[in-house]
């Protein structure tokens, strides 16, 4: 390999960054776009807690509720009226789970890490879910 | 074996050592760097993300040992600090920190070596931490298998090119103060 004297920056590296910006955004449209086409399925959050699926709460619009689990009681999720579904309580140092906001769209998640639980929104095709009371 | 080349022997065989336990200091020193980095940045805001992502300040620590000590002592400094992270919180946030401190030296060595030098620091800098995001959203999604990286791509990408750019000039800022731990092991820079 041939002793090159490292530089900090070259003029082209602004190139190279603008090109991954284009990309970041290009993501994000297809992901929006994506979403826009699962808007209409019904769609359900799953509720992970060590790796594992433990709930699954439909996202039906106008049912407003809390959710709390009996297997971490540090974290409340709610079901807004228009079907989003956000950690709403958790005691984690860093709150980004609850600063995460609302999950509407499939793919959308949040998660907590210290508590190790993940909400992730999917679309169904199984149809309205029955509502189930977790131990609430 | 006369004595004369014998006292050279031994003297290179003291010189050795020393430049050993030099590297040794130098390398603990890093992880010092690297541990009081991490705790002033446990005092920022943390990035707006749906997972944690931090500005990764402690990769300064890294990225040094990479430039001017050599892959190895690079690995060792990324597993020392998963080290840390697995006694003071638990096994997935080591999972994540082990992850993409190795995925994140990997990147740049090979950057480096496979463009002869060419890729400059801040390139070196802004690849190593979009991976290090990366491979900690490998951990997440491993562990979790319903997360969609499609959302979380363009945060990645972001959040590594601020993380990246600030590292790089934050290395940059200290390395007049770096370069007066003398490195007499080392002639010219590491990789």
């Amino acid at each position: 390999m041939p002793n090159m004297e490292p530089v900090f920056s070259r003029r082209r590296d602004l190139f190279v960054i603008a090109g991954l910006l284009a990309v970041a955004a290009a993501l994000h449209l297809l992901s929006q776009a994506a979403a826009g086409r699962g808007a209409e399925l019904p769609r359900e959050a799953e509720v992970w807690h060590q790796g594992q699926l433990v709930e699954r709460i439909p996202m039906r619009s106008g049912e407003e509720r809390d959710f709390h689990f009996s297997w971490n009681e540090a974290v409340v999720l709610h079901r807004y009226a228009d079907g989003s579904v956000a950690f709403i309580l958790s005691d984690c140092p860093d709150q980004v789970c609850v600063r995460t906001g609302r999950l509407r769209d499939p793919g959308r998640f949040a998660a907590c890490l210290p508590n190790q639980v993940l909400v992730t929104v999917v679309a169904t095709t199984e149809g309205s879910l029955p509502e189930v009371d977790y131990v609430s | 074996m006369s004595a004369e080349s014998g006292r050279a022997g031994g003297s290179d065989a003291t010189s050795s050592q020393r430049d050993r336990i030099g590297r040794l200091v130098l390398v603990a020193l890093l992880f010092a760097l690297a541990l009081t980095l991490q705790w002033i940045e446990a005092l920022l805001p943390p990035i707006p993300a749906p997972i944690p992502l931090k500005f990764g300040l402690s990769n300064i620590a890294v990225m040094y040992a990479l430039f001017f000590l050599g892959a190895r002592d690079a690995y060792a400094l990324a597993l020392l600090k998963s080290g840390y992270v697995l006694l003071t919180r638990s096994v997935l946030p080591a999972a994540f920190s082990l992850a993409g401190g190795l995925l994140s030296v990997t990147v740049m060595l090979l950057l480096h070596r496979l463009s002869r030098g060419r890729v400059s620091w801040l390139l070196l800098s802004v690849s190593g931490a979009i991976t290090h995001n990366l491979g900690q959203f490998l951990v997440l999604r491993l562990v979790y298998r319903s997360t969609s990286i499609l959302w979380v791509a363009p945060v990645l990408l972001v959040a590594g090119i601020v993380a990246g750019v600030l590292s790089a000039v934050l290395l940059r800022l200290l390395l007049p103060a770096l370069g007066r731990l003398r490195l007499p092991w080392k002639r010219g820079h590491g990789y």
